[in-house]
């Protein structure tokens, strides 16, 4: 078998096909019968997973058609459309890269470590809630949500100027310990609290316990912010979101399962009236992470993402207040090292031209949420951790 | 492979508390590259996430069993191997192809090869920016729409094979590229 035939195999393979007896022998038996062939199918798969990580969450990268042609670079690959490699400097452009993957899991792969990667200073947020409360510890039965409590009069974190409150018929509660409190043996937190680290080893600093939603409908949290304590910049009268201001949002959050099909649970900023909402949406049959206006207590300029709300992300906001509608950019999972671009965004809409003096929280589907954080930039929403990730 | 050694300190020499906390930083760190794992071995995308969920309550389940002395990737890796082993079980008339018999020298291809990885990446991702044409279209339904040769095929009006041959040129082209730009002689 040549090297061509053996790419072809793999990509069959992970396109889907099925393989004979006698082409999934030959490729094992090509693969293992030296190094380079064994590195060139690594490289393969690699190239596989890094393709579909890549382009189902951000999409293939702009086009270069335009530069290309200026600069009348020669064609590589013919009738594939594939440019000559550029002999100018490239620039480090941050992705979602999936896939070091393979050589992770084995070989222990050292990604840089987030000192080694440029890193401006940081800042604080100017509201952060990490909910380090006690936590609910009550035993919770079938249709036997609690109704009382939750996270009424709570008032630790910073930047808001009352306690929560609960308006629900069921109450959000403090969860301390996921691993011990799954849902149904299936439950996707089980396996650990709240957290994320970037593909360069950077890691959100986040401790303590998390909010979850109530497991039916529904839970409605609610807190007043502290408009004083924001930048004057983003200051309009009481409230937040003054033209040409721009707020940041990161939370983290990971729902019981990746079900849609009018499940939601999400954070909303601003009112039922105009506001914009950010999580697992009840107008997104598909259940993964979205983002929608709210007008009238409808969910407009629904945008979901490619990622599923079983899986714990990190979720960066923007946004952006201007004369008229405003402009909310959102990216899943993004980098930390480094302010994200708008090309990265996973998810961009337009919402109301609203104003905001509190979050929420609502949910009719059990879904954590934690280190809530409201900046004036990225980096006041994305602090990293000093602490070191080994025992 | 890397299974957790006999007589060394599992997790469970933790508190309930750091053992937790363990868990769930090493999981972030693990997640995306034991989910580019399973999508290897389980090409099905769909699949590969309800095999990622299988994985994870695995993980958690067996969590005091983890020599915590040890780097957690190998003992997530194994974890996972386990349950692709039992989804192609119960798949019955489906089998894991090359990847089982393969996995130990691609495991050592990952070792070789893991610090030109980063610069690769960089490189791959200015190859896809710079592709154009029919070869971001078959990109964009392969990946981003999920479709199978077989359904673009049908919506382009070319024949499967022409699609599978076409795709498999431009991952050629993608890997020439990065090889160029890493000044490598193309394989």
């Amino acid at each position: 078998m040549d090297s061509r035939r053996a790419m072809e195999l793999i990509d069959a393979h992970l396109d889907g096909e099925t393989l004979s007896d006698v082409d999934a022998a030959a490729l094992t038996e090509w693969i293992k019968q030296n190094e380079k062939q064994a590195d060139d199918a690594f490289r393969r798969i690699f190239l596989h997973s890094y393709l579909r990580q890549r382009i189902q969450t951000l999409g293939l990268l702009p086009s270069m058609e335009g530069e290309k042609a200026r600069l009348n670079r020669p064609q590589l690959g013919g009738d594939l459309d594939l440019p000559a490699p550029s002999s100018r400097p490239y620039r480090f452009i941050p992705t979602i890269l999936v896939l070091i993957v393979l050589a992770a899991i084995l070989g222990g792969l050292m990604l840089p470590s987030v000192s080694s990667l440029p890193r401006g200073p940081r800042s604080a947020p100017f509201a952060y809630e990490g909910f380090d409360y006690a936590p609910y510890d009550a035993p919770i039965g079938e249709n036997e949500w609690p109704t009382e409590g939750g996270l009424n009069g709570l008032n630790g974190g910073l930047g808001f100027s009352d306690a929560w409150i609960e308006a629900g018929n069921l109450v959000s509660l403090i969860e301390a310990n996921p691993s011990d409190h799954p849902w149904t043996h299936h439950d996707m937190r089980q396996f650990g609290m709240l957290g994320y680290s970037d593909r360069f080893g950077g890691i959100l600093a986040s401790s303590g316990n998390q909010l979850r939603t109530s497991a039916g409908p529904q839970s409605i949290t609610s807190r007043r912010l502290d408009v004083a304590a924001a930048p004057e910049r983003l200051q309009d009268g009481d409230a937040l979101g003054a033209d040409g201001s721009s707020l940041w949002l990161s939370f983290l959050t990971q729902s019981f399962d990746s079900s849609g099909d009018g499940r939601y649970a999400y954070l909303q900023l601003g009112q039922n009236d105009t506001g914009l909402r950010i999580g697992k949406l009840r107008t997104a049959p598909s259940g993964n992470w979205s983002a929608a206006a709210v007008t009238d207590g409808a969910e407009v300029n629904l945008r979901s993402s490619d990622k599923p709300s079983g899986e714990g992300v990190l979720i960066v906001a923007r946004i952006d207040f201007r004369p008229g509608a405003e402009q909310a950019t959102i990216w899943i999972n993004p980098d930390l090292n480094e302010p994200p671009s708008d090309a990265q965004s996973t998810l961009r809409l337009p919402t109301p031209d609203f104003r905001l003096d509190q979050i929420s929280i609502a949910g009719r589907y059990s879904t954590d949420f934690d280190e809530i954080r409201l900046g004036a930039n990225f980096r006041d929403v994305t602090p990293i951790t000093e602490r070191p990730l080994s025992p | 492979m890397n299974q957790p050694a006999e007589n060394s300190p599992p997790s469970n020499a933790l508190t309930p508390a750091q053992s937790r906390e363990l868990l769930a930083r090493s999981w972030v760190k693990a997640q995306s590259s034991v989910l580019a794992f399973v999508i290897a071995s389980t090409p099905q995308f769909t699949d590969a996430e309800d095999l990622l969920q299988e994985v994870a309550a695995e993980i958690a389940i067996r969590f005091d069993e983890y020599d915590v002395s040890r780097p957690f990737l190998p003992w997530a890796f194994w974890v996972a191997k386990i349950k692709i082993a039992d989804f192609y079980r119960g798949k019955k008339r489906e089998k894991l192809v090359f990847v089982g018999e393969a996995m130990d020298a691609l495991v050592e291809a990952c070792t070789r090869v893991q610090d030109m990885m980063t610069e690769e990446q960089q490189a791959l991702n200015e190859c896809l920016g710079a592709t154009t044409g029919r070869s971001r279209e078959l990109l964009t339904m392969r990946y981003a729409q999920d479709m199978k040769p077989r359904q673009i095929a049908a919506k382009l009006g070319m024949s499967a094979a022409a699609v599978r041959v076409t795709l498999s040129r431009v991952r050629t082209a993608l890997s020439d590229c990065v090889n160029q730009r890493l000044g490598r002689n193309a394989s």
